[in-house]
């Protein structure tokens, strides 16, 4: 296993190297550049006059000089193009070099007013930590941001389904009844899966068959609601905060009651319905001691219907040391089922909390889960933290690369976020890949078809026939 | 014989061991009281099922058709430890396991280092 992890990094690497050759022609971006100037740097040594000289010959005009660098920003005369006039320099034995002033956006950053306080999502140090250990994610929706295509279904203690930020995230059952946008409440099973008038998914956690309210009642946390924000909280509307995608498609399943506690059996109701109503991820932000064949068996039946499974390490129990679970399994996060990612957490500085469980063949990857920043009950915010908080940020990176590169199989998806972490000195033999995942690599990884390597296979043949 | 040897090591285990024989077990409850799952092997009918959880004073709670599988409430008196093992005793019977207990762990900012 970690053997084929390292072949697939190495194959990465290469990938990487070629990306400058290979043509991406979905992402790539085109250049753009300020047009009638370019920058031209001359070589060490030559005096002011000589290179004024240069310029006036041709009509050129010293629009600017750069203090730290010497290097001069050039207005180019009418009827030069940018092209010709850098060709023009270029020429010069005396350029070290001559460029087009290339334009240079800011990633795309949502309006949201608490998007500053996330700083798993886009870290500037913030909170006292250190810039860049984050997800990339404004790199990444410089890619990709729309989730909505794609059902998540949230198993936890519901979800505030009127909350500002959430309800236009939230999944909606069109099998049943609707009348203008708004459940119709028929009091009928209009798609007959034996649970009337479930619009928004289920609360299994509530005896017998449960009802069809899944809201989050546990008002300690707002757990579910916090979970659910994470992966889709609404991006740029100007209010709140942002999951790490913009939009989403959540299917709110409560199987934890209002202290937070469930029993596999209403978690295996939940799954089920999950797969039976299109979900094709699933966040599983809780665990347990025991383990269960009943539950194994319900996690393969996603399995063999392509949905990938996100399941938090957990926190260190009952001392609050993290323990290795490679030797005290937390379950569900440590059956070894290949469509199954388990998730531990990092700090704003890359570093594993001291609760943080931990594993090398038990523990997939990290991902941001200390302080982190999310929706609450009424329209309101907190920060909580735990391996229940990084595993949404995994089932957010899950659902942006299926929205992005539809097709893709629960192994691809999962090899395209293992395989794309930033590997970090506190997280290496912590878990199988070392690393905090990293939403922009994951991203790019699938810019050419993912680990089929279409790219990959271009880049060496093009490179071959261009280069012989 | 085999027995013998077993109830002898249970003994011994139970004697020198008091502690490591039950530190499997965690402190907070880990399981539902009074209940099961059971899964049938595949081709056991209806009838059979109903025949067994009757005979062993069970009650279905839930029957989960996907994955072949009842939720039992145990007959009073029984132990979930006790029903797993008569359970288990039965062909028909794939597995028995408690149903047990999942749990959320967060941290509120204040107890985060």
């Amino acid at each position: 296993m970690y053997d084929m992890l390292k072949r697939s990094s190495i194959l990465l690497a290469l990938l990487l190297i070629l990306y400058p050759i290979s043509a991406y022609p979905g992402t790539q971006h085109t250049a753009q550049y300020a047009p009638g100037e370019i920058l031209v740097k001359f070589k060490k040594g030559l005096s002011k006059k000589h290179t004024e000289r240069i310029h006036r010959s041709r009509g050129f005009k010293v629009a600017g000089r750069l203090k730290r660098v010497p290097i001069d920003r050039i207005k180019i005369p009418d009827g030069w193009s940018v092209e010709e006039a850098v060709s023009f320099y270029r020429a010069d034995p005396d350029v070290e070099y001559a460029e087009p002033n290339y334009i240079r956006q800011a990633f795309k950053t949502p309006n949201d007013p608490y998007f500053t306080e996330l700083w798993g999502l886009h870290n500037t140090g913030q909170t006292g930590g250190t810039e860049d250990a984050d997800i990339d994610a404004p790199e990444a929706w410089d890619i990709h941001i729309d989730c909505s295509g794609v059902v998540i279904a949230v198993l936890d203690t519901g979800a505030d389904l009127d909350h500002e930020d959430l309800k236009k995230s939230v999944w909606r059952n069109l099998a049943e009844d609707w009348s203008n946008g708004s459940p119709g409440n028929d009091g009928e099973d209009d798609d007959g899966n034996g649970m009337i008038d479930d619009y928004y998914g289920w609360d299994f956690a509530t005896g017998d068959n449960g009802d069809n309210d899944p809201s989050d009642d546990n008002l300690d946390y707002y757990h579910g609601t916090h979970v659910t924000g994470i992966i889709a909280a609404r991006g740029n509307n100007s209010v709140g905060i942002t999951g790490v995608c913009w939009s989403g498609s959540i299917m709110i399943l409560k199987i934890l009651d209002s202290g937070g506690t469930g029993t596999v059996a209403d978690e295996l109701a939940a799954i089920v319905y999950a797969i039976d109503n299109g979900a094709t991820i699933i966040n599983l932000s809780f665990g347990g001691a025991g383990s269960s064949q009943g539950e194994f068996e319900a996690i393969k039946s996603a399995r063999d219907a392509g949905v990938l499974v996100i399941a938090a390490a957990g926190n260190g129990g009952d001392d609050q040391i993290g323990d290795n679970n490679d030797e005290t399994p937390e379950y569900p996060a440590s059956y070894d089922l290949d469509n199954i990612i388990s998730v531990t957490a990092t700090d704003e500085n890359d570093e594993l909390p001291s609760w943080a469980n931990f594993g090398l063949s038990s523990v997939d990857v990290a991902a941001p889960g200390v302080g982190i920043f999310s929706t609450k009950a009424d329209n309101t915010y907190q920060p909580l933290s735990g391996s229940s908080m990084a595993t949404p940020h995994v089932a957010g990176l899950a659902a942006l690369i299926r929205a992005y590169h539809g097709g893709l199989t629960y192994d691809q998806v999962k090899r395209g976020i293992l395989n794309s972490v930033d590997p970090t000195s506190s997280l290496e033999g912590k878990m199988v890949t070392g690393g905090r995942i990293n939403a922009y690599n994951s991203l790019i990884y699938f810019a050419g078809g993912g680990d089929d390597h279409p790219c990959f296979i271009t880049a060496t043949i093009s490179g071959s026939q261009d280069h012989p | 014989m085999l027995r013998t040897t077993s109830l002898t090591l249970l003994l011994l285990c139970f004697f020198l061991f008091q502690d490591a024989c039950f530190s499997q077990v965690p402190q907070k409850q880990s399981y539902v009281p009074g209940q099961i799952l059971v899964k049938f092997r595949e081709g056991v009918s209806h009838e059979e099922t109903l025949a067994l959880h009757s005979r062993l004073g069970s009650t279905i709670l839930k029957h989960f058709q996907k994955l072949n599988i009842d939720l039992i409430k145990i007959r009073s008196g029984l132990t979930v430890e006790e029903a797993i093992r008569l359970y288990q005793e039965d062909p028909p019977v794939a597995y028995a396991e408690p149903n047990y207990i999942r749990r959320i762990q967060p941290k509120k900012s204040a107890d985060t280092p």
